[in-house]
């Protein structure tokens, strides 16, 4: 970069290029959209085969394209509208020195350099000469204590002070300043050019049409790269606002301008997808980034992980016996490798059961899928919705209990698509949308840990901010029919959710419940009558009666001082008559074996979430 | 105020431990229960789960054909699900679905054409009743050991809560598939 390039140059044409491929984003965005919810979906409807399962794999193969197009080119277009950024402020300084050049009658010349005329006071009747000098920018200070460069800078700031002070020309004085304006620009141009140079050729994809597990991985990278660039240009957009509240990140998202928006959320893309209060659109769009990127990482360290070494145990001998033990080999690739290898595994289980669920949109009428949570953190987050929350006329929300984690994904995915069809038949043309919402970390065992409340309390803030997002981008209170199904702990994790606070549901449904922290259904933050509860026998399911124990119900406290992990005898849980809620059927009266009991108490939870209250069966 | 002697205080001490260890043990049984393998009463019929989706849709047709109800029918097709407590590679099918904008006499008129046509046709009516919620509906259960296949049939009247339809829930029995990742991403 030098004076006759930034001269010449029109920052302009790299925000036109960058919008160019901001549209090519959005474009690959659409066409990812289409090929997996239009394309492959009407594919599945009309035809059958190996080829059209062949043509299914291609189109998969073409829908990770799209996605691998429209993040990276999502990235370029925030990197080029950084560097426009940079070039603008650069490009502006230089115009400003020429503009004040020409007032004070100096010429710049094609290098950079300024000519000053003749001036000053005549000496031995001769006008002090005119003459050319050239500018030097500032070296960029460190900001240490001890700062060479700015010492430096000073120094050669009063320098150049006592020699215009001393020069005969004034106009010398005013050329120096006019050129070390131009050179400063010139240098920061130069500067945010080699910055974002190598950023944007390592943007370039590798020419091969398979977008690899190492590709996703790049992408981590370059936008850590990008984000580091685009530092300054990213200052000038309001981050999120600090606490949970759903209404004011969604009116900090609509004060973003479409530019500011695809920046932020390309850059930010795990903070934007954890966003109550946003809409799903979005957050899937940012989630599904994640999802990407933390497969391609997790897959690329578990294929990293050295094969466990065979055979495990060797026989020892110790005076005269012989003992079996584990090899020094084995052990020492136990302790190095095992919990990693396992942990990768169950999240990759998990990551893999959630694009599995994408690919099978459109399957036999299954609806579109949002994920509008996603995280490793922990046992792992997914919030996984069938159907667009957003137009809902019913929305089910599903909490599931102890030994929630992502690797249960699948069961828990799989189970509110089926709902969902369940729901779409009783409530035919009306807008329905079922909720997986893996969202906190749940007991992963029944002894100790489900026996605490500590558990549901610390998911229970965010299961409200969750409901209050959710109520938020449908349209309020009354937008959506909405119904809160609990598992197990889950139901616990409501009961929590609904003694913190304002808990934004139509109506709760609890199955298998140890209890739900208070002692009757009117306690619960819903309208009478729509607390619902769903209880095998005792011979069937002990949960009920363990909550008891273990005192997660409501109840007397005297007995808590006494009895071991605080428990109570006696005290309320959903499933009895004193709790107060409709106590639903949940056994298939039928007489056969093919009844699974997953698939007859659905159907009775499915008209609860329709809002069909006189068609639930009762016990 | 209460103070426990050392005595009371370890009589209290040692029955909080004997309840502890019962409930550990009557709760550690359920989690046991979980992961043990159930046994099944038959044998599971291989299938794959692409074939055991177009059988459950060729049932569901021809129960629809039964029912001899022109109306509208919902679209989405069966679920796919593990028989987990079975084994891992066991799955069955499951299809909900309606026949809607009928009224109320043509719900009768279904539900009579099902109770003579179900025997004819292979099922044997397990149950013909009145289904226990406030609206009261009829409702069948049947199943088909041949085709190893059950059903619900409720016929839900018109209410506040919505309009007439004819609800089915067509299950399979467990099928076993090639292999429990067979399965996997099959919803």
């Amino acid at each position: 970069m030098d004076y006759a390039a930034l001269k010449a140059l029109k920052p302009s044409e790299f925000t036109e290029a960058a919008d160019g491929y901001k549209a090519a984003s959005d474009m690959a965005d659409h066409a990812y959209g289409d090929t997996e919810g239009q394309i492959s979906a009407r594919l599945r409807e009309g035809l059958h085969g190996v080829a059209v399962e062949a043509a299914l794999g291609s189109l998969r193969d073409l829908a990770k394209n799209f996605h691998y197009v429209q993040v990276e080119c999502g990235l370029a277009a925030t990197s080029l509208k950084a560097f426009a950024a940079a070039m603008t402020d650069a490009k502006k300084k230089l115009d400003d020195a020429l503009e004040d050049a020409a007032h004070q009658k100096l010429t710049v010349g094609a290098d950079g350099s300024v000519t000053y005329p003749p001036g000053g006071e005549e000496k031995d009747g001769k006008l002090p000469e005119g003459g050319t000098v050239t500018g030097s920018a500032k070296g960029k200070p460190a900001g240490t204590v001890i700062d060479p460069t700015r010492d430096a800078n000073d120094l050669s700031a009063a320098l150049e002070r006592q020699a215009a002070n001393i020069h005969p020309n004034p106009n010398f004085g005013k050329a120096v300043a006019i050129a070390n304006r131009i050179a400063q620009a010139v240098a920061e141009a130069t500067e945010a050019d080699a910055m974002w140079a190598p950023k944007l050729r390592k943007l370039k994809a590798d020419d091969d049409l398979v977008v690899s597990d190492k590709d996703w991985a790049d992408v981590q990278g370059d936008t850590a790269d990008v984000r580091a660039g685009a530092k300054d240009y990213l200052e000038h957009i309001k981050p999120p606002p600090k606490g949970d509240d759903p209404k004011a990140n969604a009116d900090w998202w609509k004060g973003l301008s479409p530019d500011e928006q695809s920046a932020y959320l390309s850059l930010n893309a795990a903070e934007v997808g954890a966003l109550d209060g946003l809409p799903s659109v979005v957050r899937d769009e940012a989630n599904r980034t994640v999802l990407a990127e933390k497969t391609a990482e997790f897959q690329i360290r578990y294929d990293g992980i050295p094969k466990e070494p065979q055979p495990r145990y060797h026989y020892v001998q110790h005076g005269r016996a012989w003992t079996r033990e584990e090899t020094d080999e084995w052990r020492e690739w136990n302790d190095k490798y095992a919990k990693d290898k396992e942990f990768l595994k169950r999240n990759l289980d998990g990551m893999n059961a959630i694009q599995a669920r994408f690919d099978a949109t459109g399957k036999e009428g299954l609806p579109e899928a949002y994920l509008l949570g996603f995280d490793t953190k922990g046992g792992g987050r997914a919030i996984v919705a069938n159907g667009n929350p957003e137009t809902a006329d019913h929305t089910a929300v599903f909490v599931p209990g102890t030994f929630t984690a992502i690797e249960k994904s699948e069961d828990y995915i799989g189970h509110m698509g089926e709902l969902w069809k369940k729901t779409h038949a009783q409530v035919p043309g009306q807008n329905v949308s079922t909720i997986t919402w893996i969202g906190y970390d749940a007991p992963q065992s029944i002894v100790p840990e489900a026996m605490t409340k500590g558990y549901a309390h610390d998911a229970a803030p965010d299961l409200n901010h969750f409901m209050a997002g959710l109520e938020h981008i449908q349209g309020g209170d009354g937008a959506s029919h909405t119904t809160l199904i609990g598992h197990s702990y889950g139901s616990t994790v409501i009961g929590a959710a609904s003694n913190a606070g304002d808990l934004r549901t139509d109506d709760i449904l609890v199955a298998g419940s140890p209890g739900m922290l208070v002692g009757h259904a009117k306690d619960l933050d819903v309208e009478e009558g729509h607390v619902w509860s769903e209880a095998a026998s005792f011979t069937k399911d002990q949960v009920p009666a363990g909550g008891k124990v273990a005192g997660l119900g409501g109840g007397t406290p005297f007995w808590k001082e006494i009895l071991p992990f605080g428990s109570v005898w006696g005290q309320n849980v959903p499933s009895d008559e004193d709790f107060g809620a409709h106590i639903m059927d949940n056994d298939a009266d039928s007489h056969t074996d093919y009844w699974r009991k997953d698939s007859f108490s659905l159907e009775n939870q499915a008209r609860v979430v329709a809002g069909r209250y006189d068609k639930v069966v009762l016990d | 105020m209460w103070k426990p002697t050392a005595d009371r205080t370890n009589s209290i001490r040692l029955r909080a431990t004997a309840l502890a260890v019962l409930l550990a043990g009557s709760l550690s049984l359920l989690s046991v229960g979980c992961s043990n393998v159930k046994e099944l009463s038959y044998e599971p019929v291989r299938m794959d789960p692409d074939p055991a989706r177009a059988k459950t849709k060729e049932i569901s047709s021809r129960l629809l054909e039964m029912t001899g109800v022109k109306g509208k029918v919902t679209q989405p097709g069966p679920s796919v699900t593990r028989c987990r407590e079975y084994g891992d590679d066991l799955f069955s099918t499951d299809h909900p679905w309606s026949v809607y904008e009928i009224s109320d006499a043509q719900v009768e008129e279904g539900m009579q054409n099902l109770r003579k046509a179900l025997g004819a046709n292979g099922w044997k009516i397990t149950k013909d009743g009145k289904a226990n919620s406030q609206a009261q509906d009829p409702e069948i259960y049947a199943e088909n050991k041949a085709e190893q296949f059950a059903v619900h049939i409720t016929g839900e009247k018109k209410s506040a809560t919505g309009g007439s339809l004819i609800l089915f829930s067509v299950v399979s029995a467990c099928f076993r598939a090639a292999s429990p990742s067979a399965l996997d991403g099959e919803y």
